[in-house]
């Protein structure tokens, strides 16, 4: 058996070189034939967003629960009060359109983050990722990236609906500063669903985000006024980043009298709602930055 | 010859239990090198820290002359059980992967190479277990590394596909990379690998040419792997590999 001239060993084989200046650092530096230079970060994000999109709408559950639920609800209970006017003169469909659009936006950032996040942590691909030289933080952005498109979409659509179904009217200016925040607003609340994807086990990122999703939207006043729900959760909402988005977003484009009389909530400065909402950003941004570092430390030992 | 790799005396372990033992290997370049052994024997973890994926409790571990995971632009890599997502078809998958390289080679001709140009526009769900495998191996091979590990990449391949695969990572080799891949089959190391290193318990216990190994064909290489490995089963007590 084992005898003879196989090196049965615990040390190492015989063909070291002495360390030479140059050669250490240098080995196999030679470029294969036939490969030809990539180009740079943004055109790997530019790439990843691309993937990204045409990979989330060949998922049907995707496409429908994310993009067309927004509308859907707007269609159901935003049509039928549409032209109903707030004390303000501000039409009931305009409300709506906030509401829902805010609601869409919250539930992709948590789902698109938390849920699809976690389960390419599940599913191993993120450390597929970490064994080539793509940048995790090129994933993250090209999936924040995506998700902003993704609620474009959902503001346009919502938007599309509103404007020649429920007769509401903005000017130009107005239109733009809604798409623009909405869309900002699924970058912000990504740093929640981050924090999901990685805190919960990849298994159980669903239903955190479910657990959380329901009484957030309720709470934040995106489905009925504050003061048709328990008092409960009009003592909760000021606390909820999520209730002082919807109120920035209202301002946006209702006066506060409206804005107050459709959500049942007393408004407050609007630095007061910012902080809220750049504050909770930063520190779930940091919570999850945190995870996701202790994950990658915990693996590597 | 320069070193791509070197282990020197490294250990490694998972809450107290030992994966590695004191590992010493070196694998120069332009080399194809099995790594062989049992279930738990080392191997997957050995892969880990080449890529950086995990630190070495002790020891020193170089990957192409830096440390692990310094130079991923020149590995490619398949990982046993590597995760994939879901709704990406083969194209995009190894086109969007060539791009995290500073040099990839056309998504078309490394689809060819690995037999997938008919699948291209398939979605990861879609493929079967050997497809599958060819995508990861193209992925490994799109931004033309200078080093591949491979960990048992020709698990669930059927016996053409494997000939395919191994014909692909010979080219890789000519074209002037390492390849190192783990594996539990004997034959294929035998048949592939111009050395074969057998790990067992964390430890390497022989490191010699397929023929040195039988000495020269006169000892049944199950035989010489069963001594060396001490192996009376087929799966260690836990059946996974570490």
């Amino acid at each position: 058996m084992m005898t003879s001239t196989a090196r049965t060993t615990g040390a190492s084989r015989g063909r070291q070189l002495p360390d030479e200046p140059g050669t250490r650092g240098e080995p196999g530096t030679s470029h294969r034939p036939g490969a030809r230079p990539t180009g740079g970060v943004l055109g790997l994000l530019a790439r990843t967003v691309v993937v990204d999109l045409r990979s989330s709408f060949r998922n049907a559950e995707f496409a429908v629960g994310a993009v067309a639920v927004p509308v859907l609800l707007y269609a159901m209970f935003g049509l039928p009060n549409a032209a109903s006017p707030l004390p303000g003169g501000t039409r009931v469909g305009l409300a709506m359109l906030v509401s829902l659009t805010a609601y869409g936006v919250v539930s992709l950032a948590l789902f698109t983050f938390g849920e699809n996040v976690a389960k390419d942590r599940g599913r191993g691909w993120l450390r597929t990722l970490r064994a080539t030289p793509f940048p995790t933080g090129v994933y993250l952005t090209g999936t924040s990236l995506t998700a902003a498109l993704h609620a474009l979409l959902i503001a346009l659509s919502t938007g599309l609906l509103a404007a020649l179904a429920g007769g509401v009217r903005l000017d130009v200016a107005e239109w733009a500063g809604f798409v623009a925040f909405m869309t900002a607003g699924v970058l912000l609340f990504s740093t929640l669903g981050f924090a999901i994807a990685f805190l919960a086990r990849p298994r159980a990122a669903t239903v955190v985000a479910n657990l959380l999703f329901l009484p957030l939207a309720f709470a934040s006043g995106f489905f009925m006024p504050l003061s048709e729900l328990p008092d409960v959760m009009g003592d909760v909402a000021p606390y909820l980043p999520t209730f002082h988005f919807g109120q920035l977003a209202y301002r946006l484009v209702m006066p506060d009298t409206d804005v107050a009389a459709f959500t049942g909530a007393a408004t407050q400065p609007v630095a007061v709602h910012l902080a809220w909402v750049l504050g909770s950003a930063v520190l779930l941004g940091a919570v999850a930055l945190l995870a996701a570092r202790r994950e990658a430390v915990t693996r590597r030992g | 010859m320069v070193a791509v790799l070197e282990l020197e005396d490294v250990h490694k372990e998972y809450a107290g239990v030992a994966a590695l033992d004191g590992l010493d290997l070196r694998v120069e370049e332009g080399e194809l090198v099995a790594v062989l052994g049992p279930n738990g024997a080392g191997k997957t973890t050995t892969f880990e820290l080449l890529l950086g994926l995990a630190r070495p409790t002790r020891g020193r571990v170089r990957v192409l002359g830096d440390r692990p995971g310094a130079q991923r632009a020149r590995v490619g890599a398949m990982l046993q059980g590597a995760g994939l997502p879901d709704q990406v078809t083969v194209r995009e998958l190894v086109g969007l992967v060539g791009r995290a390289y500073p040099r990839a080679y056309p998504t078309d001709d490394v689809l060819a190479r690995t037999a997938l140009t008919r699948h291209a526009d398939k979605v990861v769900t879609a493929l079967s277990g050997g497809e599958r495998q060819r995508l990861l191996l193209a992925m490994a091979l799109v931004g033309a590394p200078d080093l591949l590990l491979l960990d048992e990449p020709t698990a669930a391949m059927d016996v053409a596909s494997r000939r395919a695969f191994w014909e692909r990572a010979r080219e890789s080799v000519a074209e002037g990379a390492t390849v190192v891949f783990a594996t539990h089959d004997l034959l294929e190391a035998q048949a592939v690998a111009a050395r074969v290193v057998v790990v067992a318990d964390g430890r390497v216990r022989a490191d010699a040419t397929p023929d040195e190994l039988t000495h020269h064909g006169r000892d049944d290489l199950e035989d010489v792997f069963l001594t060396l490995t001490r192996e009376r089963t087929s799966a260690g007590p836990d059946g996974e590999d570490r």
